[in-house]
């Protein structure tokens, strides 16, 4: 019997089949399975909801006219959050300038004003400090610690290998840990 | 705490690590308080970062305008052999037939030529070629078979005559229909994608949230 991530997988192999083969309403639902995820990851790069939604975009247009170039061995996930992340590291190349770190959209609403006042806070200061990593450090981060991927999946998504993943994980940590200490004595 | 143990840390807190390998860092982490207060670090660092929220789900639906889609180009080395197919074998064509000529000039000058069995090729036209190179052969086979009889040397003139001939002239016509044949089932297929594409140009993905 197969188990869920095996049932989806089988159904990703299909749908992709039939996109390859020219299936728009196949991609489609490739689209929905994953275009949240693709907004998330490039959020968290660029730090910019519009640009991150344009970049979701253009990643799946681009990811629908390569969709040939795609290797079923690897998840379908990690081939279009790296086609995402390289987006996105375009999009940081060229407005580097206008990516203010300090900027935050403010979501949900608490009924506690102080809670609020402190979480928002903190989400800044995150956002500020996950922002401020190199991007190259910073895609590991946004994966592991947002998507959840394995060390593996990552190294497939970003094509590195294995101890890079490891080494970059750990400098990120490591320099969140420093800058954002004063949040964790409090947290 | 060991600077080489920050990644062990690291990977254990991650659950990236064999059980055995779990293990002995579990019986490290007893044993040492800067390790354990890294593990920590790291777990209130994890719980931290969740403080940034990911984007609220749109309730709105995805709309992308799908271009065409790009299909696999053949390599250019193999598009260009494809293309110069027809021309290769008239240059190897023209090699034989330069090769059949200057045999023909060389023929009773150099006696070795003679003797090699370049005499097969001299002065011949190419379609002879066939027939010379055929009759070599088969002498050749009587003479070691030594049955020298009718019925042979009757097989041989049928052989001869019409059958190697005939092999290379529809060699020839199947390698040359097979060549026009793919090249219009090439032309049909850029076609008809290109139709098909053009069609669907302004398709759009409507995706619930």
């Amino acid at each position: 019997m197969l188990r869920h991530g095996e049932l989806d997988q089988k159904k990703d192999h299909i749908l992709i089949t039939a996109a390859q083969n020219g299936d728009r309403q196949a991609f489609g639902e490739l689209v929905c399975r994953y275009h949240y995820g693709i907004v998330n990851v490039v959020y968290r790069m660029c730090g910019n909801q519009d640009l991150a939604e344009e970049a979701a975009q253009e990643a799946l247009i681009r990811a629908w006219r390569r969709l040939y170039q795609y290797k079923p061995q690897y998840p379908i996930r990690s081939w279009l959050y790296r086609i995402a992340i390289n987006i996105a590291l375009d999009l940081l190349r060229q407005d580097r300038d206008e990516i203010d770190i300090h900027y935050l959209e403010l979501e949900g609403s608490e009924p506690n004003p102080d809670r609020i006042l402190e979480e928002q806070e903190s989400a800044r200061a995150v956002r500020g400090a996950v922002l401020a990593l190199p991007p190259a450090s910073r895609s590991v981060l946004v994966l592991r610690e947002y998507e959840g991927l394995s060390y593996q999946e990552i190294s497939e998504t970003l094509q590195i290998p294995l101890g890079t993943v490891m080494s970059r994980l750990s400098y990120a940590r490591g320099r969140l840990r420093r800058e954002l200490a004063d949040y964790m004595e409090t947290s | 705490m060991n600077g080489h143990m920050s990644e062990d840390i690291q990977a254990y807190a991650d659950r990236e690590l064999s059980i055995t390998r779990m293990h002995a860092i579990e019986a490290h982490l007893a044993d040492c308080a800067e390790c354990r207060a890294l593990l920590d670090q790291q777990q209130r660092l994890a719980a931290l970062l969740q403080a940034w929220k990911p984007l609220p789900e749109s309730v709105a639906p995805v709309q992308i305008a799908l271009p065409e889609q790009a299909r696999p180009v053949l390599p250019r080395v193999l598009k260009l052999s494809w293309q110069l197919a027809p021309m290769v074998f008239v240059g190897i064509w023209t090699f034989g037939q330069a090769l059949a000529i200057v045999g023909s000039l060389l023929q009773g000058v150099i006696h070795p030529v003679v003797d090699s069995g370049l005499w097969l090729l001299a002065g011949r036209n190419p379609w002879m070629m066939t027939f010379s190179f055929g009759s070599y052969l088969i002498d050749a086979w009587l003479e070691l078979s030594s049955a020298n009889n009718l019925v042979l040397q009757f097989s041989e003139g049928v052989l001869i005559s019409i059958g190697l001939s005939l092999g290379v002239s529809l060699l020839v016509g199947v390698l040359f229909s097979g060549w026009l044949a793919s090249g219009w089932a090439y032309y049909i297929h850029q076609k008809t994608s290109i139709a098909i594409d053009n069609l669907e140009i302004k398709g759009v993905i409507n995706g619930l949230h």
